[in-house]
């Protein structure tokens, strides 16, 4: 299941680069941190309701580093550690305790637009990395993806804030767990648009 | 603008593709177990499963792809002065042993699926979630999917092999989460 779409990725990839143009690279390095909400895990069927499509909010934090080094994409390394809350649950009238995951995932996503620069900007991105989900009974380690689309916007020259309403999947055989994650940043543009390393 | 219209429509396939693992989730379902005492003079306390009586699990059978979670839950208490370690076996047809040796007799069929619960003597114990999940073993977990994928019909029984037993359950539960395909 993955291959499709790392063939797809990498169409999109191959498909931006055709243009490659003599564009001065453009590096920066943010750090964020937010909500991340499990979807439809341990859903109750038998008295569903749409908040119950929703498990324990837990939190994320993690470090990015937006590159462009080629027109319309950006490909952005990232890190990211996140922590789950215990799900309490009701069983025969005693309540129990069911453990949260702690999340760690690292990879790549493709930014359609840049992150960095003046003004305001919208950009959709998709991204492919591991992330390893553990608790004390059980540990899922495998690839994933990432779906968000990023709004950022500059209140000084290289600085910028950005917020992330975001769709993860990680791929577990033929199912996956899906979290949903909103995220606020910082970004540093390191090396500026235009090449320059002075302020603009 | 024309190269980001295929960038567009080349994540646009892979998410098409990946429409089935996109459409899926994790579903919990609960089957309350009687209550029960057993002692070694009595006999083996043992419960029928059947899956199908279940409507969530009936409805979504067909789309089961895996067993992502599980766990025995309730309270335990154990009768005598001196501690036990509980176990669940399980046979994956409808059986009727009526001592622990025939269960655990290797041409039985049976496979341990929990345990040791280990109880101090004269205790009552509620069996903690993490607790539970920790004790499924590997053949257990593999005979549960098995059975949640066939005929979901099989047979409990709840032993405690070493020496003298006198133990009961109460509101005990088992809780099954399943990956499904929606």
């Amino acid at each position: 299941m993955i291959r499709p779409l790392l063939v797809a990725l990498l169409a999109a990839l191959l498909g931006a680069t055709s243009a490659w143009a003599t564009t001065t690279p453009q590096v920066g390095v943010g750090v964020f941190g937010g909500l991340s909400v499990p979807v439809l895990q341990n859903v109750d069927v038998s008295s569903f309701s749409p908040s119950d499509a929703f498990g324990p909010t837990g939190s994320q934090f993690g470090i990015r580093v937006p590159v462009k080094v080629i027109p319309v994409v950006t490909l952005e390394p990232f890190f990211a550690k996140s922590n789950y809350k215990d799900q309490e649950e009701t069983f025969g009238g005693l309540t129990y305790k069911r453990q949260g995951y702690d999340g760690t995932a690292f990879g790549l996503n493709a930014i359609l637009g840049r992150v960095g620069g003046s003004g305001v900007n919208f950009y959709p991105y998709v991204g492919l990395g591991t992330f390893k989900l553990s608790r004390d009974t059980d540990e899922i380690n495998k690839m994933g993806w990432n779906f968000g689309l990023g709004l950022g916007f500059s209140p000084a020259p290289r600085w910028s804030i950005q917020f992330r309403p975001e769709f993860n999947m990680v791929v577990t055989g033929d199912t996956s767990r899906k979290f949903g994650n909103a995220t606020i940043g910082v970004n540093y543009e390191i090396m500026p648009e235009g090449g320059s390393h002075e302020a603009k | 603008m024309k190269r980001n219209r295929w960038l567009l429509l080349s994540l646009a396939v892979g998410l098409v593709v990946a429409g089935c693992v996109l459409t899926s989730g994790q579903i919990r379902i609960s089957f309350d177990l009687d209550d029960f005492s057993t002692t070694t003079d009595t006999g083996l306390a043992a419960q029928t499963i059947d899956l199908n009586t279940e409507s969530e699990y009936k409805d979504n059978k067909d789309k089961l792809k895996d067993l992502s979670d599980l766990a025995v839950l309730g309270e335990i208490t154990n009768n005598l002065g001196s501690p036990i370690n509980v176990e669940i076996w399980m046979t994956p047809t409808i059986t009727n042993y009526t001592t622990a040796a025939e269960v655990t007799n290797s041409g039985s069929g049976a496979v341990r699926v929990w345990g040791p619960f280990n109880l101090a003597g004269n205790a009552t114990k509620k069996i903690g979630w993490d607790d539970s999940a920790k004790l499924f073993s590997a053949a257990g977990k593999k005979l549960l999917l098995d059975e949640a994928k066939g005929d979901g019909q099989f047979q409990l029984y709840a032993i405690a092999p070493a020496g003298a037993y006198d133990f009961g359950v109460a509101k005990g539960v088992l809780v099954l989460v399943l990956d499904v395909g929606i």
